[in-house]
């Protein structure tokens, strides 16, 4: 395989001025995200649901640490049929009163811009100004079935995968940049685009969009029905003879012993 | 890295996530660290192809050991899953691998 020479002006003149840019970019970026951002208030009633379901969840997972006649009080509280905390009826979150919010479509669009526009200028300007000419090698072997995506704007059949071009390298920067930022930046920083697409997912559905808390209690009520509550401390004396074995870890293994 | 199912999670231990996200958040800190001097040092000895690569794995290997002697070989109360020590963040730490170690190999030895 033939080495190329590359001129070394290509190297101080975009090799290292886009690793550079594309980090001021990403420092600048995440600046003017968090001035962008706006605390929202958060919803009284909806922190109320949810600390009550994770005290039923908590007391279904820990029902072998307590009495029986503390857990039944308990479970009554929660699933009595007429007044238990699980069972009152709340309104149905309406979606469309999301949409109509301002603020919330607002938010979510500053949002998204901060993340777009200087991805699509910065592609735009090394798209524009470097193209066409061959900007640097990757250290490891790629197939040719890579050609058309490393080497835009070169059309020789002849030449190693490996060379790359200034639209390539500019992935190659972005993807791997994103470590750089989480020491630079501190881990919390706001450029990872994944992470947040795949907390707006694990929300459920739509993001921003309120799940429906009645069908949520109605479930999580009907599991704390269902748990067969064992104490811990009524064997204690035997697993005790029996070498001290550790404690059991749920419910629902005890009910399997 | 995507959150753990709720079937898999197992409401007996208490976490705190705060601090099982403090963990996982040094961990990643390291993890890019240790690639990003791992992929320049890479880049200027000249490696190249599958070699590159090993050296990646070697070096995250390495910290992953460390990581784990230093826990006392127990990483049970540290992370939500005890493997999360050996493979949390490596495909990040990669990438900037490769960034770095493109960057230097090509500023050294090609131009």
């Amino acid at each position: 395989m033939v080495e190329l020479v590359l001129d070394p002006s290509i190297r101080d003149w975009v090799l290292i001025p886009i690793v550079v840019i594309m980090f001021l970019m990403g420092i600048l970026r995440n600046n003017v995200t968090k001035m962008m951002r706006k605390d929202t208030a958060p919803n009284p009633t909806q922190i109320l649901q949810n600390n009550q379901l994770m005290r039923a969840r908590r007391l279904r997972a820990n029902a072998c640490y307590i009495p029986a006649a503390s857990f039944h009080t308990r479970r009554k509280v929660f699933c009595h049929k007429d007044d238990g905390v699980l069972m009152q009826k709340h309104e149905a979150p309406n979606p469309m009163s999301m949409m109509q919010d301002p603020n919330v479509m607002m938010n979510m669009m500053q949002g998204n811009f901060a993340m777009m526009v200087p991805q699509m200028v910065m592609m735009g300007i090394v798209n524009y100004f470097f193209s066409g000419f061959v900007l640097g090698k990757i250290p490891f072997p790629l197939t040719p079935s890579f050609k058309g995506m490393l080497q835009r704007g070169i059309n020789l059949t002849t030449l190693d995968t490996a060379y790359v071009t200034s639209m390539s390298w500019y992935f190659l920067v972005m993807f791997g940049m994103r470590g750089l930022y989480s020491i630079v930046l501190g881990a919390n920083a706001e450029t990872d685009d994944t992470k947040i697409m795949q907390q707006q997912m694990g929300m459920g559905g739509q993001p921003g969009q309120q799940p429906d808390m009645n069908k949520i209690f109605a479930a999580e009520a009907e599991n704390l029905q269902i748990v067969e509550h064992v104490w811990f401390v009524d064997a204690a004396e035997e697993r005790m003879l029996r070498g001290g074995a550790a404690a059991p870890k749920t419910a629902g293994r005890l009910k399997k012993d | 890295m995507e959150p753990p199912a709720e079937a898999e999670v197992d409401f007996s231990e208490v976490f705190s996530f705060d601090r099982i996200g403090y963990n996982t958040r040094n961990l990643n800190y390291c993890r890019v660290f240790v690639a990003i001097v791992s992929g320049c040092a890479a880049g200027i000895m000249g490696l190249t192809g599958i070699i590159g690569f090993l050296t990646f794995f070697l070096t995250t290997f390495v910290l992953s050991v460390m990581m784990y002697v230093k826990m006392s070989m127990q990483p049970r109360p540290f992370f939500k899953k005890p493997d999360e020590v050996w493979t949390e963040g490596v495909m990040q730490a990669l990438m900037s691998y490769i960034l770095f170690w493109t960057l230097f190999y090509d500023i050294v030895h090609i131009y």
